[in-house]
Parts: C-alpha cells; structure tokens; sequence
C-alpha cells in the first residue's frame, strides 16, 4: 500500500530525512513514533503530496509519488496535525465542499455528509461555525474530511494530540472502527497508549532513519523483562523460596514482605514451570504476573 | 474535469466568504461612496469654500456640471477606490497560504487552476458589477444635480466596465503577489505601488498607450469605446490573463504546509 525507499528530505543545509524506508501492507494500521521533529509529519506531507523531497521514492497504491506537481487526486485521505478549516462555514458547509471538489451529485454529498457528521458526533454542530469549535471538535471534522472520499489508505498525523482524554478517547474509537472496515492507516503520533491501542506494527524515527520497525506484539516480546512479580495473601519469607533456586534458569529470587520477584532465563519456555513451582509452595496467590515494558519505555530505550 | 468541480466548489465558498466576511460590502462601499457623494460635494463645495474664505465667490473658478462631477468620481475610483479594493482583497491567496486553510483541501485533490480562477471570477465579476453600477449612480445622480449635458449613459456604463477591467487587473497582480509571498500586507503594498506609480511609466510616450492606467485617461463620456484606448484595454486584458496563469503556475509548486 505504502512503500518509501531512501527518502530525503532537506531544510536549508538540514537533512530531515537520511533515507527512510518503510512499508505499510494493506489494510494494517501502522504507527508511526519519534521525537517532535524528528520528520514524521515532514513524511506525511509528502505522503499527502503537499511537498517535496530530495531524494528516493514513495509509492502509494503502486502510484509513484514524485513531486509536488503530480499531487495525489484525493485517493488518500488526509488529516494534518492541526487542521484548519474556513472559519465563516460550517461542517455541512465544508463538508459540501470537499464533495463538490469530487464533483458529487447533491444527494449523494448529502447522504455522505450526514454519514460523517454521524460518525465523529459533529451532528449537533454542524451548523454553528467552525470558527467557534474546540481543538477536539477540528479534529474530529478532520476525521470527517480525510474519510469522506472513502480512501482505502488513511494519513494521520497526531489525531489525538492536544485533546482531552474523551476527546482522545473518541479519536481512538473512530480509528478502530476505520481499522475494522479494512482502511491501511498511517497513524503518526507521541501518545504510545494510542499506538498499542490500535495499531499492528510500529515504526520508530529517529535521526531521519527509521531504527526499529517491528509488529506490537512481537516488539512486547523481544523487549519484555523476564521476571515475575508475584504477590501471596499473606508475608512470605527467603526460607520458604530456597527451593525455588535450584533450576537453573531461576536467575535471581528477591523476597519483599508479601513479594516476590522472580528473574527467570527464556519466560516463553520455563514460565509455566515456573508458575507450578510457585503454586506448589502452598501459599494463597493473589497475583502473578509477567513484567512488561511499556511502548514508552521501548521507544525511550531504541532511541536512546 | 477536477479543475471544474473544484472551480464550481470554490465559487461558492468565495460567495459564502465575500457574504460573511463582509467583503462584498466593503468593496460595493468603496466605489459606490464617491457614486453618491461626489456630485453632491461638488455641489456644495462653492458653499463651502465661500464660507471658509469670508464670502469670496468661487463658483465662477469651479466647473459645475455633469462632466465634472463624473471627473471627480473618475478620480476618486483610481486614487481612493483601488486602496478600498486592494486592502479588502490583500488575503485573497496569501491569507490561505499563511493560514493553511488550502492544505485539507489540496490534499483532497482540489486543482489549484479551479481555486484560482474560482476566486478571480467573483470578485472579478463583483467588481465589475460595482463599477458599472458606481458609474450609473453617479451619471444619473449628477445629471439630476447638474443637469444631463451631453454624456451618453451607455457610454457611461462602458466606462463604468473600463474600470472595473482595470480593477480586475489590479485584482490579478494582487493574486500573483500574493502567490510569491504569505504576508498579505507586503502583497498589497507591491500592488498599490505599482498602481500609484503606473502613471508615471505614462511619461514614456511610446509605452503610454499601452499602460492599464491609461483606461482612466482615454475615457470619453461621450463615446462608447474610443479608439485611443484600444491598446490599453487590449493590454490590459493581456496582463490580467498573464498575472492569473502566473498565479496558478507559481501555487502549483508552492508547498501548502
């Protein structure tokens, strides 16, 4: 659906971009991570068509990308950090107009506008002015815009960013019902929460190249902590763990009052072993559970 | 066929902002104003000035007729009425670069000819209203004041359309300034410049008649469309197309972020 080799991108004498490459299989919902200015939205203009780049290629449902005079022809939907609009129109208003840019009959953009106006809860604003909506409001009519021509491939760069919690909340709701719908979408964004959330792989920015690009769920995995904090209904002691530390790949126990840290080698083999060892000491469990880094702290790790 | 839908879309919306912006009453203000007010202050003016001067009589040394009157109005539109249109217009294009408001829209794959062309259209065709309008006020409003002499009134709507082509040149060297630059206050600057200094270029015989601004001074009431002024409507026609494909070349490769 998306494909960008050794992209290059210069500001003055500022190389953004030093060679990005990246793929987004159809119909997945790929997050795309990095610092603030680190270039993601830089990608997702020219992604869009509204800039230039030095160097490389993008491809986009196989049609090559190539300067800003061969702009894309709304085949994509768009949403840029922060969208504006004409603050003297309002939702049905904009909305009419982006149909008619597409040359729509009158009642299928009609149809359509209420469709969207639904869909991002604009209804009952669509006719007050956009000049007087919320951050979260512009947001959600942006949804509105880059969806209205129903593209299979969606941009989003930082949906989520500068709203409230249910403001949040909301845009994450929309994208999973999108990604239900089979739509590939580009998510930019610096809320980790969000990426696992919604998206099937991730890709990392930094320095201008991509350093790490890898599905969520195997990404958990390779940067997962082998070790299990358990807690017991009731204080345990170092005694009653002794023989806990003869298997060998038990690498380190620390007992705490009612917890326990287990530091084990490879989890995915010896976990559940490990779990029947623990059950066999006899005491009540409470909880047990294998530690896990946060997306955050993976990125925070890659990066640095 | 995009470059249509989108010049039909943005028609509209144009019209909607021209409304609710109040463009369109700041623009028919500024003309019409001097159409109402000229002729009565030409009127009065002898009044006036044998007031301010302890009853020195000056209306043998004023010109006090139909003529006169649509001098002044003529005078007033170039020096007054290109300031109105020209600070109303200034955001026409550089207003939707510095905003962003043209970044959703191109990447929905509007066509920047339709913009364009979109935008000169109406307030291109608004200003030619307005001017023909203006100029038919004030014929009839002086010759009810003055007495109609022996100006034709078709001759004074033509003129009242010489002016307005001469705005809607104004108008696409506006737009093509506003197409190098996101400061609408810089755009307008340049154009009124060379508006206000067109005239001197005029000092150049052998490019006189060519000059847009010559329209003003070739008018004849009498005359529908006098030969003298061929060459500068032609020209001016000339330019304006040259100014609006300008324009559109050059947002073509602007980066709308």
């Amino acid at each position: 659906m998306i494909r960008i080799e050794n992209l290059t991108k210069n500001y003055g004498g500022h190389q953004v971009l030093k060679g990005v490459n990246i793929e987004v299989r159809e119909g997945e919902v790929y997050g795309f991570i990095g610092h603030n200015g680190a270039g993601k939205s830089t990608t997702m203009n020219i992604l869009a068509g509204l800039i230039g780049f030095e160097g490389g290629r993008c491809l986009i449902n196989g049609k090559d990308v190539q300067n800003i005079i061969n702009r894309l022809n709304g085949d994509v939907g768009y949403l840029p950090e922060d969208p504006k609009f004409y603050p003297y129109m309002n939702a049905v208003e904009y909305l009419e107009l982006i149909g008619s840019i597409k040359g729509e009959s009158k009642k299928q953009i009609s149809e359509k506008t209420e469709k969207m106006l639904d869909l991002v809860k604009l209804t009952k604003a669509a006719k007050r002015a956009i000049g007087s909506y919320s951050r979260g409001m512009r947001q959600r009519l942006g949804i509105a815009v880059a969806i209205y021509n129903d593209p299979k491939l969606l941009l989003l760069d930082e949906p989520s960013s500068a709203l409230d919690p249910e403001g949040r909340r909301d845009v994450v709701e929309i994208i999973s019902a999108l990604k239900d719908q089979g739509k590939t979408i580009f998510l930019s964004t610096h809320i980790l929460n969000d990426i696992e959330r919604v998206c099937d792989r991730v890709g990392i920015l930094n320095n201008g190249q991509i350093v790490l690009e890898e599905s969520i769920s195997q990404l958990m995995k390779n940067y997962i902590q082998p070790v299990y904090d358990i807690e017991f209904d009731g204080t345990v002691n170092e005694e009653q763990f002794k023989r806990l530390e003869q298997p060998e790949y038990v690498e380190k126990i620390k007992v705490e009052d009612r917890k326990v840290n287990i530091w084990i080698k490879d989890f995915e083999q010896n976990g559940i072993e490990l779990v029947k060892l623990v059950a066999d000491i006899g005491i009540p469990i409470i909880s047990i559970n294998l530690r896990r880094n946060s997306l955050e702290e993976i990125f925070l790790k890659v990066v640095s | 066929m995009n470059a249509v839908n989108t010049y039909k879309a943005y028609v509209k919306k144009e019209i909607i902002e021209g409304m609710r912006a109040r463009k369109f009453l700041v623009l028919a203000i500024g003309v019409l104003f001097f159409a109402f007010s000229d002729p009565i202050m030409l009127k009065l003016l002898p009044e006036i000035l044998k007031s301010q001067m302890q009853g020195a009589d000056f209306s043998m040394l004023i010109e006090l007729s139909q003529k006169a009157a649509l001098e002044s109005y003529t005078k007033n539109l170039f020096q007054l009425s290109t300031l109105v249109i020209v600070l109303s217009l200034m955001g026409i294009i550089s207003k939707e670069r510095d905003d962003k408001t043209l970044t959703v829209p191109v990447s929905m794959g509007s066509s920047i000819k339709g913009v364009v062309l979109a935008k000169l259209s109406v307030y291109g065709t608004f200003i030619l209203l307005i001017n023909v309008l203006g100029m038919s006020i004030a014929y009839y409003y002086s010759g009810i004041i003055f007495g109609f002499t022996h100006e034709s009134f078709v001759a004074a709507l033509a003129t009242g359309a010489v002016y307005g082509l001469f705005f809607v040149f104004v108008l696409s060297f506006l737009s093509f300034c506003s197409s190098f630059m996101k400061k609408s206050f810089l755009a307008a600057t340049i154009t009124l410049m060379l508006v206000y200094l067109m005239p001197l270029a005029g000092y150049f015989e052998a490019i006189e008649k060519y000059l847009p601004v010559n329209l003003f001074s070739e008018v004849n009431l009498s005359v529908i469309l006098p030969k003298s002024m061929i060459a500068s409507l032609l020209c001016t026609i000339f330019l304006t197309v040259i100014f609006s494909a300008l324009t559109v070349f050059k947002l073509e490769r602007v980066e709308f972020v």
